[in-house]
């Protein structure tokens, strides 16, 4: 048996095992009466090349799970049809606002809030995207989201992003439960994307990072962000992954100099700007000294690249019916994923080489 | 929420340094508030204490309430600014109380403005009245600008006047300088300057003065002028904000010697991480255009000036008089 060439060698996000990839055996999922499972898809019989496409990109190939630590998982086809995905996970603690996050920037996202920097987004697992986007339709109707589900394992969601000077390439994002990157599981499963992923977001909300900051006398500590940090320094190349370290809830302190200039600062149209980059993290920086959130400037000061930046997801604190009364209004959701994109090479413009430096 | 067996509410939210806070209070009358798009009521709380809420119109069309959201949160963001950077109230602007801006129902708490808000037609003030006024106007817009904040909407409708106090109210349009309006009504891309502040206060005492109209936008003959107001207004219509003289400087034009009250400079607490930061990641010398990162907008700092005192008369007329003793004797002794 001769070993395949080293392109046709993935990495699966999930696993983060290597393995051959090979799309002649594809499945799609079946749900009927007696539940859901995935079968083998046969494409043989469809000789229209135009409907064949189709129904194949809504297929998925099955991961060999080498190690037999995860459950059985399998990805879409399309994952190897664009080069090496881009792997993005986000890093906090429980109720930092991780998941809100994550919603509220695909939903504008892929409502293409980003396509002045070239960038496009759209869906590219259908069952996968369809459960994260249940979870965009129920926020954006104003309900707060549950919590994350303890020991995920899977993908939260696939993007293709389609660059206008540049390749399609597959986005993966990961989002799991704070508590996984503290306690991760017998077999150490929780919050392992660490370990594989290309670009990460380090989050905290305002009552984790700055405690002090109205009257509650402690110093902020972080286990999720030290467990993280802790498996990511296994890897050789952890000081050059792209960071960027994302104060949620900002919202909270919008009346508190100088958060209050740049949560409400709209700029997401204007040319790409490394210096608006570095201004926003210099000041975000010295509010976070000021009031001693060691752990997010820790983040910060370990890695090569990185940005800080204040957003929120909501707009507003949920109410005690979990509501946002005067519904959802996002704010600066997108710069951390721009940031992320500009540091991983993504974004066709010459100030992004200078992103985070 | 009716607080059982009264006629008060609770309101709920925070005071003016984030803490959660509640009060509970009785809705008066509606309080005239000039040209503000934001609802005003005199609310009574249940100790006694009578106070204004500023509150969202009630509109059925989501951009008007959009926009509404955003006077508010302007109006909040410049009172608690100014609640902690003076210290001490500033005579000449609001005073918040508490506010929220969560809920459904969100407002803002203030203790009640100095005398009577000006209704937006010109008055007739007396001769002394008019310094004083015009003297309160320039010292509200050199504390805003001290503390890094444009007001926006400066005009007799946002003005109250008790006989010896101008104060500058409905902060609905402040913003910091450098931003972009966030009004919802100008959609030309301009930015805030301390500078518009100062020419829409000179317009109105132009008109205040000479009783003559001047169109938004449009600049005045001094020429045709007294030169009193000539010399006071010179620089102030200036077609760059740059080039306007400061509210500082208009008030020095006007004589005015009271000391300004000094803010507190909060960007002192932060000097340490900016030196860190800026040592971590120092701007680039070379490479794709790189920029310092825009600073807080020049803003004069002041401290206390020293009161003049009234130099003593007795001393001065013993000492005079024993220099002119000393002469006489010098010249009687020869």
């Amino acid at each position: 048996m001769t070993t395949p060439p080293e392109s046709t060698r993935v990495q699966c996000p999930i696993c983060l095992e290597l393995f051959s990839w090979c799309d002649d055996e594809l499945y799609r999922r079946v749900v009927d009466s007696s539940g859901a499972r995935w079968v083998r898809a046969d494409l043989s019989h469809i000789n229209n090349p135009v409907k064949k496409q189709d129904r194949r990109a809504r297929c998925y190939v099955r991961c060999p799970n080498t190690s037999k630590e995860n459950k059985e998982h399998y990805l879409p086809v399309s994952y190897r049809d664009h080069g090496t995905p881009v792997v993005i996970g986000l890093v906090g603690r429980s109720r930092s606002g991780k998941t809100h996050l994550l919603a509220s920037m695909i939903h504008e996202a892929l409502r293409g809030d980003l396509r002045h920097h070239g960038l496009v987004f759209e869906p590219a697992d259908e069952l996968r995207h369809s459960a994260f986007q249940r979870e965009i339709d129920q926020l954006m109707l104003g309900n707060k989201l549950e919590a994350t589900e303890f020991l995920n394992e899977d993908v939260t969601t696939y993007l293709l992003l389609r660059s206008n000077n540049g390749p399609t390439r597959p986005l993966v994002f990961f989002d799991v439960a704070g508590e996984d990157f503290v306690t991760s599981g017998p077999q150490g499963l929780g919050g392992q994307f660490v370990l594989g992923a290309t670009a990460l977001m380090f989050v905290d909300h305002p009552a984790g990072a700055v405690p002090a900051l109205h009257g509650a006398g402690r110093v902020s500590t972080n286990p999720a962000f030290s467990g993280a940090l802790e498996r990511i320094g296994r890897r050789e190349d952890a000081r050059d992954l792209p960071v960027a370290v994302v104060l949620t809830k900002a919202d909270e302190l919008r009346y508190e100099a100088p958060i209050d200039h740049w949560i409400r600062r709209d700029d997401l149209r204007e040319p790409l700007d490394a210096a608006q980059f570095r201004a926003e993290s210099r000041d975000v920086y010295a509010f976070l000294d000021q009031h001693e959130a060691r752990p997010m400037l820790d983040v910060f000061e370990r890695f090569h690249r990185s940005t800080l930046h204040v957003v929120s997801a909501t707009g507003a604190e949920a109410d005690d019916n979990n509501t946002f009364p005067r519904g959802v209004r996002p704010a600066r959701v997108l710069r951390p994923l721009l940031a992320l994109l500009a540091m991983a090479g993504l974004v066709a413009h010459p100030q992004a080489a200078e992103v985070g430096r | 929420m009716t607080f059982a067996g009264t006629n008060f509410d609770t309101l709920t939210g925070r005071d003016p340094a984030g803490r959660p806070a509640s009060w509970l209070v009785r809705v008066l009358e509606p309080e005239p508030a000039g040209d503000s798009a934001l609802v005003t009521h005199r609310v009574k709380t249940h100790d006694g204490t009578t106070l204004l809420r500023r509150s969202l119109p009630l509109t059925g069309n989501p951009l008007d309430a959009s926009i509404a959201e955003m006077l508010l949160d302007n109006e909040i963001r410049a009172l608690v600014r100014l609640h902690a950077r003076y210290p001490r109230p500033v005579p000449e602007l609001p005073r918040i109380v508490g506010y929220d801006f969560d809920s459904s129902t969100p407002f803002v708490l203030l203790e009640p403005h100095v005398g009577k808000c000006l209704d937006g037609s010109p008055r007739t003030l007396l001769i002394d009245e008019r310094r004083r006024f015009m003297v309160g106007v320039f010292r509200a817009l050199a504390h805003l600008a001290a503390v890094d904040l444009v007001h926006g909407s400066v005009g007799l409708a946002s003005l109250c006047w008790d006989g010896a106090t101008a104060q500058l109210v409905n902060l609905e349009h402040a913003v910091n300088p450098g931003e972009p309006t966030r009004s919802g009504l100008s959609r030309n891309g301009s930015v805030a300057h301390t500078g518009d502040d100062v020419r829409a206060a000179g317009r109105m005492v132009y008109e205040l003065v000479t009783g003559k109209r001047v169109e938004l936008g449009a600049v005045p003959d001094l020429t045709a002028q007294p030169e009193q107001l000539a010399t006071l207004l010179r620089g102030v219509f200036a077609a760059r904000p740059a080039d306007r003289p400061t509210a500082l400087e208009v008030l020095e034009r006007l004589n005015d010697r009271d000391p300004l009250l000094p803010p507190t400079d909060t960007t002192a607490l932060m000097r340490a991480g900016y030196d860190r930061f800026d040592t971590l990641r120092p701007v680039k010398a070379t490479g794709p255009r790189q920029q310092q990162p825009p600073p807080s907008p020049p803003v004069r700092r002041f401290a206390p000036r020293p009161e003049r005192k009234p130099v003593p008369l007795l001393p001065l007329a013993l000492l005079v008089f024993l220099a002119v003793a000393v002469v006489v004797a010098l010249v009687v002794t020869r």
